[in-house]
């Protein structure tokens, strides 16, 4: 089903409102559909925004400091912030206020009182939209064969992944590993069962990372890469040992015969430098690259960090 | 110059101004139906399948209530869009549309740009809508709508 592609995450959306009585009942109307987090100013939301991947906002027009209007002129000037959908939520009965909201790039407006099936109505609405538009944006980035994610995704991901780790000074884990012996593989059972053999490691690696954030890439050939966001060396070697252990004892069925195929890992977690440069990366990569050959020549089915 | 139109609406209000008015809002974009009866209406959607439909809550005979519960009843007209054109007299009636099935309403007196607004999200919803079940056949998956 397309739809497990999102299924691992709940939807985030940010309430801004300066009233803690909005706050309160705004919340409660949405926090078993949603993670609900709040904001009483617009200050205090372009810092949140900045840190924390956001779904969709609710923003209260009138607020201490810059107004909401404010608020949504500066998302929508940003590359990282400017699609995300605003919806405006006031007592202000005034059409220009709407009309200047929506030319501003505002999804939607929501009138106080609001009751409740209204802004469910409304948000969800939005919701769906953006779930089917990740969707659609999912298909060019996924690799045909093991629906892993494809390597135009890596290069977009691993940016992303780089520099929130190096904004929030967390630790940014990440693995590269390899089908043991996959050319005698190929030449022993054919290339369409090679091809099952990489949908199966693609589906175990998929099954093992449990965390909504991690993400699992094909990277070409039997090779694939998976990122850990905010997952130190002890943690990413962990992933690692779990992966290795499931694909080792998952069975293909082949000509009444069960196989089985081992991966080698490489691995490596790093907190990126504030200014970093391409460079960082490329010594990062080389390093989880090097562990990974270290892992082949070590016997393979095993895992191996990267030295320091 | 005709230019491509981005989808079809079926406009249901017993009054020829509010009719003339969205006409003239939307018809650039848009190939527009009106009828200013609730029963037609429900023929015109069955017949034509528009993409949305803007509609009149209070007009004589068949309520706009009832046009929905009617629409949403049948298999042909379920998923169409629905936007309720209400009278501003309370938020009960937009809730008690939203339980019905609208997926959005409008208070008049409206403000042309705003009707413009919601009438383009609807249509680029359902626009992603047709994209998505394009490629998920393609490429052989199952969808949920």
């Amino acid at each position: 089903m397309i739809e497990s592609v999102n299924e691992k995450q709940r939807e985030r959306v940010l309430i801004v409102d300066d009233t803690p009585a909005h706050l309160r009942s705004l919340s409660k109307i949405l926090t078993d559909l949603y993670d609900v987090i709040v904001a009483k100013t617009g200050e205090d939301a372009i810092e949140m925004i900045a840190k924390t991947d956001i779904d969709l906002i609710l923003l209260d027009l009138v607020l201490p400091g810059m107004t909401g209007f404010e608020v949504l002129a500066k998302l929508k000037i940003s590359e990282e912030t400017k699609h995300i959908p605003v919806i405006f939520i006031t007592s202000s009965d005034n059409h220009e206020d709407e009309m200047q909201g929506l030319a501003l790039g505002a999804s939607d407006y929501i009138r106080k009182p609001f009751i409740d099936i209204i802004v469910k109505m409304r948000i969800a609405l939005q919701i769906q939209l953006i779930k089917q538009m990740k969707i659609i944006e999912s298909y060019g980035f996924r690799d045909g064969l093991t629906g892993a994610n494809n390597r135009r995704s890596f290069d977009q991901s691993i940016v992303r992944e780089w520099s929130r780790a190096a904004r929030n000074q967390e630790w940014l884990g990440m693995l590269m590993l390899d089908v043991d012996f996959f050319k005698k593989f190929n030449d022993t059972y054919g290339h369409l069962n090679g091809d099952i053999c990489l949908k199966m490691v693609a589906d175990v690696m998929r099954n093992t990372v449990k965390r909504g954030g991690d993400l699992v890439f094909r990277w070409g050939g039997e090779e694939f890469v998976v990122i850990l966001p905010n997952t130190p060396l002890e943690g990413a070697v962990a992933v690692a040992e779990q992966i290795r252990e499931n694909i080792a004892k998952t069975p293909m069925h082949i000509d009444g015969e069960d196989v089985f195929v081992t991966i080698s890992i490489g691995v490596d977690s790093i907190i990126p430098k504030a200014e970093s440069r391409k460079a960082d990366f490329e010594n990062f990569y080389e390093n989880i690259d090097k562990a990974l050959y270290k892992a082949k020549s070590n016997g393979r089915n095993r895992v191996e960090a990267a030295q320091k | 110059m005709s230019t491509i139109k981005k989808g079809k609406i079926l406009v249901v209000d017993d009054t020829p101004m509010i009719l003339r008015i969205i006409n003239d809002i939307l018809k650039n974009d848009y190939d527009i139906i009106v009828t200013k009866c609730g029963e037609q209406a429900i023929k015109l959607a069955n017949e034509n399948i528009p993409d949305l439909i803007l509609l009149d809550i209070i007009m004589p005979n068949i309520s706009g209530f009832d046009v929905l519960k009617s629409l949403k009843s049948n298999l042909k007209t379920k998923n169409i869009h629905v936007i309720l054109i209400t009278g501003g007299n309370g938020e009960n009636t937009e809730a008690e549309g939203y339980a019905a099935g609208a997926t959005d309403y409008i208070t008049k007196p409206f403000v042309p740009s705003v009707v413009k607004h919601k009438v383009d999200f609807i249509i680029e919803h359902v626009a992603i809508k047709r994209k998505l079940m394009k490629l998920a056949l393609q490429n052989g998956e199952e969808i949920k709508t």
